[in-house]
Formats: structure tokens, sequence, C-alpha cells
């Protein structure tokens, strides 16, 4: 018959129970935490904000929203590299943010898996609508719904460093204005031996889908769009081909280098005098003055490019917002914040840290945007919207990859549009 | 004979039972529930919002007419040989080198052993930093050696290689010391009886070193190869995939299907053929190993 | 003069020898060089002089007191855990008769080879519909069960296919009579487990302990999967958020970097005098 050792079973039992306890404990802790979201606190998702936003956010703003209307806000932020991935996840488990930031291409998307709240009902009366652009609300729209409001833009256009064109000879009187001017400025600089421009174009290469975003600009200038009447993707048309080709040509000719890659800190290579023109927006300026302040000054935004001489200047903004999550379990406090964020002077205080240009019709003259050269503004006119499509994230890649590969010189640029044109037809479907 | 008298046997079983099973509960609830949930998803079309929709075998056949998934399979097995292959002829060579009566040789061993302690973002977070174009130490070397500038990760013929080389530089002292234990193991007297017979170095080494270590060279081979299988974080990290897909492995195409394009169903596809693939691996490697000691 | 297996080694071979070290030690060097490097001057040159007040400024620039909290609890756990789960199954599976004994260890072996990275999507998804955790109702359904909470995190490092049979092989080579003189003293199996044999094995433990620590505190992509929330971020995660934000301030990255790979190093410095050939040798066979 064994004979129980009592202290070796009480030592066992504590084992166990200890065991356990370490276990259960941060269970008992999160308990917690999904039980506080009641009627009296929001959450705010943000992507890729800066430290100045942050600071205005969590110290200004969400207490300054808190004291008015007694609701607690908590901040919540990620990078936008891996952004729209943590909304999806986010949105299918129910535990979105109750406000959250969209990307420029986003809204399509989310608004078709029900991950937004539609907000039309709470738009019809909203006084401050009429100071908005209308294209930028529409923007916000999918399938004749408004899902989301716009918050900043950012809306590209041809940009230039005065120092290096003057270096080459030429005067903020010779800006470019369309395709083949720009590629013969491009060869001026070249030309000129100036060292310090290394690479005369730096055209949005990055990690993410930078080049992608300069072919979307290319393509409407061609005039060419991505889907035909009937859905399917038509960048192998003639002008998604002459887009690709004039693109090319710059990386053929070495007024462009494939190498030439922004990670996104620090300034960008315009701003560091590494190139001598790009495709960029008014974050530029901000980038500009975080890291190199005496560049500011250098920077000159000329017209967005027309493909002939003479023709249209055509652009494209990529407009960043607010929505609802459809899960939000205080939709009107949501809502409510999302109006106090738009408000004049919090509209414009957000529009100059996030470095965008405003939303808001009655900020054209806002004063983070004196002394600034007045094309960044001017370029607003020309802006031609992207399709929208709720696979545009996936799309997105694979544009950025087939321009990859044809700056690359791995494919020609028809046959790479082609290929191009088959993935997204399989991918949306068709 | 040490078989436990009868009247113990129910205690016994019983205690084995209790000591085994909580072990075994979760072995069944983290590695084989989720491959039985990966085999059934895999034949669905699940994006996270909509419950899941079976369409058959629609997952495997679109991954297989998929170029993309085809180039991923591809830079994943280049990755497995590349530093399997390399690491396995410089980990022996560097064993046998350790295994001589160095003087600091115990200090060498540990250096060449740091960087197991390092996580993979680590090791590169670091050769980001020694290998970029500007500041790295490594491309300052190259261009006064070369006169060419060198970009180790955007070039689309170098971002492989290079993460071939800083992995096998991670994971070198840990398959060294493997070999090392096994290096000591080798009976001296053959080897000096050898070396009186007249055979040369190079003959001792192939004909008598290489042998008797053959079991720690197998086991290398297969945990390394299997382990380089599952590459996610350097490409992750270093080159988001690129340039131009030349990165992307297997697990990385799983990744980005199940939360960038939220296809979970194709996501899980990719598992369970990866799963497949290191089944087969493993099966064949051993196989080998079993063949070679047949042969010797 | 002594004679080692495999030689005297003559200059060619300690000249090799230096060569490998270099080969380490240079880039390690490097990170402590750029570590110390001040802000603004350039990175790669010896600076003019060493800033150390980079190692707090660079985790004073994230969150990095909570992802630090994160990942040791997510360490500890895990480790604790491993430690218990390998043990107890490993000494049933070595010293005790277990009905189906053989298919468990056939299922080990098995599982031996099986990446986790593999498990990561079904696992994730099953994560999201465990019953009555993070908002779920009894069926899993509503809420975001153990996802971007700490217990999720621990998951898949609470047991380890490894661990098991590591101890397994260090337990079968103890001898059975310690296990049978003792039950025939009168001595209970636990006490036979606990008191007996696992303090012979403490080697082997320190090193499944290791290894789970390691495995747990190194672990980038089931964090990269499991959270959304800042907060629940472990320190090799809230290292690549660092990165991709500030990926221009290589001295600060580097000081991160060398920081939290402190505590495994420490911790193989210290055991390693349980990595001998002898442990090596079992894990093979």
């Amino acid at each position: 018959m064994a004979n129980f050792d009592k202290t070796q079973v009480s030592r066992r039992s504590v084992l166990k129970v200890g065991a356990m306890a370490a276990v259960a404990a941060p269970f008992v802790l999160n308990a917690g935490r999904s039980l506080a979201a009641s009627g009296d606190s929001l959450s705010i998702m943000l992507f890729g904000p800066s430290a100045d936003v942050v600071n205005a956010f969590k110290k200004d703003l969400l207490p300054a929203f808190g004291k008015d209307t007694g609701i607690e806000v908590s901040f919540q932020q990620s990078d936008w590299g891996s952004g729209f991935q943590k909304i999806a996840t986010a949105a299918a488990s129910g535990t979105l943010a109750d406000v959250v930031m969209l990307g420029g291409i986003w809204t399509a998307p989310l608004a078709s898996k029900s991950a937004l709240l539609p907000i039309d009902s709470y738009m019809a009366g909203w006084a401050d609508k009429s100071n908005f652009y209308d294209s930028m609300i529409a923007d916000g729209s999918y399938d004749g719904k408004n899902y989301a409001l716009p918050l900043y833009a950012d809306t590209r256009t041809a940009l230039y460093r005065k120092d290096l064109l003057s270096a080459a000879g030429m005067g903020e009187g010779d800006l470019p204005s369309d395709w083949d001017s720009y590629r013969a400025a491009a060869q001026k600089v070249a030309a000129s031996g100036s060292s310090a421009a290394a690479t005369p174009v730096y055209w949005g290469q990055d990690r993410s889908i930078g080049l992608q975003q300069t072919y979307a600009q290319l393509i409407l200038q061609a005039g060419g769009s991505y889907f035909g009447a009937d859905g399917s993707s038509q960048f192998a048309s003639d002008q998604g081909v002459a887009a690709l080709d004039y693109l090319v040509s710059f990386f053929k000719d070495g007024l462009a280098n494939v190498n030439q890659i922004y990670t996104g800190a620090g300034p960008n290579p315009l701003v560091a005098g590494a190139s001598a023109a790009n495709f960029g927006g008014f974050n530029t300026i901000t980038n500009a003055r975080a890291n190199a302040p005496d560049a500011e000054k250098q920077i000159v935004a000329g017209t967005p490019l027309a493909a002939e001489k003479g023709g249209t200047p055509t652009t494209s903004a990529w407009i960043n917002k607010l929505g609802i999550s459809a899960h939000a379990k205080n939709p009107d406090g949501a809502w409510q914040l999302i109006q106090f964020l738009m408000t004049r002077d919090v509209a414009e205080k957000l529009a100059y840290l996030f470095g965008g240009l405003p939303a808001r019709k009655d900020l054209a003259d806002a004063k983070y945007l004196e002394g600034v050269s007045p094309g960044f503004t001017a370029a607003s006119q020309y802006v031609v919207p992207q399709p929208p499509s709720p696979n545009m994230l996936v799309i997105a890649k694979e544009i950025n990859t087939a321009v990859e590969k044809a700056v690359r010189m791995e494919a020609e640029p028809k046959a790479a549009l082609s290929e191009l044109d088959a993935r997204i037809d399989q991918i949306n479907g068709r | 004979m040490s078989a436990s008298p009868s009247r113990y046997k129910a205690q016994v079983r019983r205690a084995g039972l209790i000591l085994v099973s909580p072990a075994m509960v979760m072995v069944f609830i983290i590695s084989v529930l989720p491959l039985g949930v990966a085999i059934v998803l895999s034949f669905t079309r699940y994006d996270l919002f909509t419950a899941p929709r079976f369409t058959g075998i629609s997952n495997y056949i679109e991954l297989f007419s998929d170029p993309v998934f085809w180039q991923a399979a591809g830079n994943t097995v280049t990755f497995a040989v590349g530093q399997v292959g390399i690491g396995t002829v410089v980990a022996i060579a560097v064993a046998l080198l350790f295994n001589k009566a160095l003087a600091g040789g115990g200090i060498m061993r540990t250096l060449v052993y740091i960087p197991q302690a390092a996580s993979y973002v680590v090791v590169a977070l670091l050769w980001t930093m020694l290998l970029d174009p500007s500041i790295g130490p490594i491309t300052h070397a190259v261009r006064a050696l070369s006169g060419v500038q060198p970009y180790f990760l955007t070039d689309a013929h170098l971002a492989m290689p290079s993460i071939v080389v800083l992995s096998l530089w991670r994971n070198l002292g840990y398959f060294m010391i493997i070999i090392l234990a096994a290096l000591k193991a080798v009976p001296r007297e053959l080897l000096e009886a050898a070396e009186i017979d007249g055979a040369r170095p190079a003959e001792r080494f192939f004909y008598i070193t290489l042998p008797e270590i053959r079991s720690a060279v197998v086991f290398v081979v297969i945990t390394w190869f299997l382990g380089a299988l599952q590459m996610f974080t350097q490409s992750y990290v270093m080159t988001a995939g690129g340039p131009v897909n030349a990165t992307k492995t297997l697990v990385y195409i799983m990744y980005e299907q199940a939360f960038a394009a939220l296809n979970i169903g194709r996501a899980s596809a990719i598992a369970v053929l990866l799963f497949g693939a290191v089944v087969v691996a493993s099966l064949m490697l051993r196989l080998a190993g079993a063949l070679s000691r047949r042969a010797a | 003069m002594a004679r080692s297996p495999g030689g005297r080694a003559g200059f060619g071979w300690h000249g090799l020898a230096l060569l490998l070290a270099a080969l380490y030690v240079v880039p390690m060097l490097y990170l402590l060089l750029v570590s110390l490097t001040p802000t603004g001057e350039a990175i790669g040159r010896i600076p003019d002089h060493l800033d150390f007040g980079n190692y707090p400024a660079a985790f004073a620039s994230g969150d990095f007191g909570i992802f630090l909290v994160n990942s040791v609890l997510v360490a500890l756990v895990s480790t604790a855990m491993q430690i218990v789960l390998s043990c107890s199954a490993g000494y049933a599976l070595a010293k005790l008769p277990l009905p189906g004994g053989n298919y468990i260890m056939m299922l080990l072996v098995a599982l031996l080879v099986v990446p986790p990275e593999i498990m990561m999507v079904p696992l994730f998804l099953m994560m999201k519909v465990v019953p009555l955790v993070g908002g779920n109702d009894l069926w899993g359904q509503g809420g975001q069960g153990l996802i971007d909470s700490l217990p999720g995190l621990m998951v898949p490092h609470l047991v380890s296919a490894l661990g098991i049979f590591l101890m397994r092989q260090f337990y079968k080579d103890l001898p059975n009579e310690l296990g049978d003189a003792a039950r025939v003293d009168g001595a209970s199996e636990v006490r036979i487990f606990l008191a007996i044999y696992t303090p012979l094995v403490l080697p082997a433990v320190a090193v499944v302990g290791i290894f789970a620590f390691q495995g747990a505190w190194n672990d980038f992509l089931w964090p990269l999967v499991m959270t959304r929330n800042s907060e629940l971020q472990t320190l090799q995660l809230g290292l690549t958020v660092f990165f991709q934000e500030n990926s221009t301030q290589w001295n600060l990255l580097m000081a991160v970097v060398l920081v939290i790979s402190l505590p495994v190093l420490f911790l193989f410095l210290f055991v390693q005098r349980f990595f001998r050939a002898d442990v090596m040798s079992g894990a093979i066979k």
C-alpha cells in the first residue's frame, strides 16, 4: 500500500496551481479589457503618425474632445505598411477601433466587406458638409453610399529642385509642362554634370507601391484608365503602354535608377538633393522641414504634366480619410469625434501636421500654406480620381510588380502589362 | 531484470497517463488540430468576413497556375539548398578547425555561436545596415576592391544570395558544434593507425572521419534544410519579398495571402503544400542517409 | 606536448581561425560602434566621441517598456510550461509503461519536422474562436478570442516536441533500479518522478528551458500575426516598427538591437557548461 507522502502531494499541487495561475493571470487581466468597451469610451486608429501627430492627439485634441463630450478616446496607431492588414483582420473579428483612418484606396475594399458603417444618415444633417470639396467627399463613397470623410489630401504634382535646375541652365520660368519637355529637362540635368543630382528623376521607388502611384499618374496623363466599360482590366491599352514606355525610357537612359529606394524615413531623394525632379505632394515640404530645412526653399511645384504638348495637365490625389467601424458600439459618439476633427481649426492643424493639403475649401488660404510654392494647391484643379475597386490593395501590388519588372528591363512594357491584365482579371473573378 | 512487480502496475500506469496527458493535449491542440483545420480550409474560399464556402480543389489549381507561387517555391528551395549545401561544408570545415588545439579556441567557438542568441529580426536588421548602399562597410569594401557599387538588397541577382549568406552566418555556430561533438567522438586509434599506415590527411578525412561523423552530418543536413524551408523573417524585414518577388518564399506568400489578400483558403493550401514538401523532403533525406550508411 | 584528436594547429590553421573569428567579431564590433555614434554624425566612421545616451534615447522613442514586459511574460510562462510538460511527458514515455507509447513517439518524431509557420494561419483562426474569452460566447463567436492577448502570444510556445524528445532521451539513460527501489519503499509515483529522477537530469532541463526561452523571446511571425494593438507587441515586433519609422536612425536601432539580444545571450553563456558533447550527441541519437 503506497504510503502517502503528504509533503510531496502538497508540493505537487502547489506546482500545478502555480502553473495554472501563471497562465490564467493574463486571461483575467485581459477580460477586464474587453468589458471596458462601453458607451463612454471610443477608440481611434491612425497610421504612420509622426511624433508630432501623436502628441497633438494624445495631449491636445482627444482630451479637449473628452472635456466637451465626456467621452474618453483611446489612441491606437500602426505603420502604413501593415495598416490594411491590421484593419482587415480587426474588422473581421469585430475589434476594429471605432474611428479609423483610411488610406486613399482603402474605402472600396473595406466597404465591400461591410467593415465600415454607412454614414449617409449622419451626413444628411451635417451643416459643415458644404465646406468640403465635393470630389474629396465622393472619394469616400462606394456603391452609392458614403463611408468616409476626407481628412487631408496628398495631391501630387511635378516637383523640382530650383538649385539643381539652375545648375543645368533652367530657371523657374522654364518648368516643363509635358512629357517631352520633362525628359529634355532631365537630360539637361544629367548633362550638367552636377554630381549632387546623382539621378535626375526620382520616380517614387520604395518598398511599398510607390512606383504604382507614379504609374497611376502617368496612365491618367496619357488618357488611359484602369478598367474598361465592361470592368475588364486594360492596362495594356495603347495609353497604358505609352505611359509605361515613357517611364521605362528614363531608366534605360540612366535618368532614373532602380536602386534609388526611399525607405520612408529621413529626407526623401528630392529633399536630400539626390534628384532634381519627382512627382510628389505637399508632404515633401513637411519632410524637408523635419529633415533638411534649408532644402525647403529650393523646392518648387510646377503644374502636373500633360502627355502631349498643350494637353490638359492631369494628376491624382491620395486622400486620407476617417471612417466608422461597422461594429462600433457607439456610432453616434464616433460621428461626434469625426465632426470634431473636421472642424476648421482642428482640420487645419491636422492637415499641417500630416503634411497634406486641406480638404476644406475655407482652408485654401491656411497659414501653413503661406510662402509655399503655389503649385501645390494649384494642382488640385487637375485631379482625376482613381477608379475604386474592392480588390484594389491586391491590384495595386500587382501593378507595382509589373512596373518594377518593366523598369528593370526584365520584361517589355507591353508584355508586362498584358500579363498584368490577365492577373487582375483573375483577381476580379472574371 | 527490472520489471516492476504487478502490484505496482496499476499505479504506475495511472501515473504514466496523468503525466503524459497534459503534454499530449497541448501537442494535439497546437500541432495536430491546426493541420486538420488547414487541410479543411484549403478546400474553401474564406475571407474572414463571411463564412467559408466549399470550392473543392480550386485553390490548388489556382496556385499551380500562378507563376508567383512557382517563383516563391523556387526561391525557397534555392535558399534551402544554397544555405545548407554551402553551410554543411563550411560547418564541417570549421568543426575540423576547432577540433585542433587552438589558442583561444574556446573564445572563438563562443564568438561563432553568439548570433544564435539573436533573433532573425536582429540579424536581418544588422545585415541591412552592413549591406546598406551608402553606409554599409561591406558595400564599401566591395566598392574599394572592385570599383563596382553593389546594391545587395535591391539587385534582383544579389538579394537572395545576400540573405543566404547572412542566414548561414547566423546558423553556422549551432550546426558546427554538433559536428564538432561528433568529431570528438571519432576514435583516436583509427586515425593514428591510418597515419602510421601512411594515409594522407585528406584520405584520413574522407575514409575515416567522414563515415564516423555521418549521422551527425545527416542530422545537420536534415534539420538545417527543413528549417530553411520556412524562411520568412529575413524577406519580410529586409526586402519585402522584392525586388520583383526575388525573395518571396512560401511562408511569405502564405502570410501575404492570409493577411493582405484575405484569401485564407489559398493560404491554407500553401500551408498544406509546404507541409507535404517538408514531409517528402525529410523522408528523402532520411532515405539518403540510410542508403549512405548501407553503402559504407 | 598536447595531442588533440585533430592534431597540433600550425600557423595556417591559426590564421584561418583568426579569419573566421574576424568574420564574426567585425560585424559585432561594428554594431557596437554604430550604436555609440552620436546622432547627426556620419554612420560608419569613428565618431569623435561616444554617445552612451543613445541607449536611453532609443528606448524612450518607442513603447519599449511595454514591449519588454510583454516579451518577459510570454517568455517566462512559455519556458515554465515547456519545462513542466517536457519533463512530465518525457519521463512518462521513458520510464512508465504507456499504452500506445510507441504511437506517441512516432507522432512526436513526425512533429519534429513540422514547422510552426505552417500552423500559423489555422492556429490564428483557432485562437479567434476560443469560447468564453475575448468577448466570445459559448460557441466562440462574436469577439476576438485570444487574438491580441498575452495568452494568445504564448500558445505556440507552451509545448515542444523536441523538448519532450530530449527529456525522454535523458530519462531513458537513467537506471530503472532507482524507481523500483523507491516503489518498494512505498514512495508515490510523483515523488519518484520529482524527487528522484528529475534532479538527475537538471542539465537537460536547463537546455529545454533555454530553447524554450529563446524560441519565445525571438519569435517574430506569431506576434506579427496575433497583435493589432501596439500595446501587446513584443520586443522583436516593436523593433521592426522602430525600423520602419526611423529607418535611417541606425545608431538608435543598433542600440536596441544589441540590448534585446542580451537576455538570451546571457542565458547561453550562463548555461554553456551544459552544452557539452554528450548533450548534443544524445539529441542526435
